[in-house]
């Protein structure tokens, strides 16, 4: 069974609803999602976050390196074979 | 990708439809769907915020959460009850972070003197929060009982008694308050 609901009010709740104008509210609403969705919206955030891994990388291969206790002639050998490896 | 109907096409087709392809990342149906769902969604916030503005920016923020969600969304038949149910999450939260006011701290706020014309909205300000929400589910959205208790997590005892009681308060509300004409008529 339906739930009983006060008909004087549903009547006014049903006259109530009254066409709200869209236009500046649809702008705004599709402005806002297609700064969203545009491709370039991440390039930023991307790029910073790029420069961050790379840095944080080559500071923990150096820390690593320094920890191996080689010497200078150690690091500059493990960095050309490092070299090396990339060439080939 | 490409488009399988053109604005014009997409302004006739039916709903689910339009959704199915708003969910793909077509954004001229998104645009489509927001056009068809807007006067709904900013009435039901406009019943349940004490500010039409507020209403519309919850409105608004409702609206961009659906765009982001929407891959989520498990059938497109259920697109407006998921729109419906965002919408009230969206006030239940923006109510509990301000904490609202007691519904009697409002009412002494804002009073109308008898005579003065008190409309659906502002009737239903002078009601409690959750009276409010349960009172507008109910009515404005046609949910029932059992629906209201599922969507907010009300307990169904509670949601009946919000109903009955709002009802009643409403009622009396509305009645004691005629418009201006109405009242001169008499």
């Amino acid at each position: 069974m339906r739930d009983e609901l006060d008909r004087d009010l549903l009547r006014r709740f049903a006259q109530a609803s009254e066409p709200l104008p869209d236009t500046q509210f649809h702008a705004n609403v599709m402005r806002e999602i297609s700064r969203m969705s545009s491709p370039w919206r991440d390039l930023p955030q991307f790029i910073a976050s790029s420069v961050g891994a790379a840095g944080s990388g080559f500071a923990i291969g150096l820390r690593a390196l320094a920890r191996l206790r080689l010497g200078v002639a150690g690091i500059v050998a493990l960095l050309l074979g490092a070299l090396a490896l990339l060439n080939a | 990708m490409t488009r399988p109907l053109s604005t014009a096409a997409l302004s006739q087709a039916a709903e689910a439809a339009v959704v199915a392809l708003a969910i793909g990342g077509d954004e001229v149906a998104f645009s489509e769907l927001v056009g068809r769902r807007q006067t709904w969604l900013r009435n039901l916030l406009r019943r349940l915020c004490r500010d039409h503005t507020l209403a519309d920016d919850l409105a608004q923020q409702v609206l961009i959460q659906a765009w982001r969600g929407l891959p989520k969304l498990r059938s497109v038949a259920a697109f407006g009850s998921w729109l419906r149910q965002m919408a009230v999450n969206a006030w239940l939260n923006h109510a509990r972070s301000l904490r609202e006011a007691s519904a009697i701290e409002i009412e002494q706020a804002f009073t109308p003197t008898p005579g003065e014309a008190l409309d659906l909205d502002r009737a239903l300000s002078l009601l409690a929060r959750d009276e409010r929400l349960c009172i507008v589910l109910a009515y404005n959205e046609g949910m029932s009982h059992a629906e209201i208790s599922a969507a907010t997590s009300l307990p169904l005892g509670t949601v009946k008694s919000h109903i009955k009681r709002g009802s009643e308060r409403l009622r009396t509300l509305l009645d004691a308050y005629q418009p201006a004409e109405a009242h001169h008529a008499r």
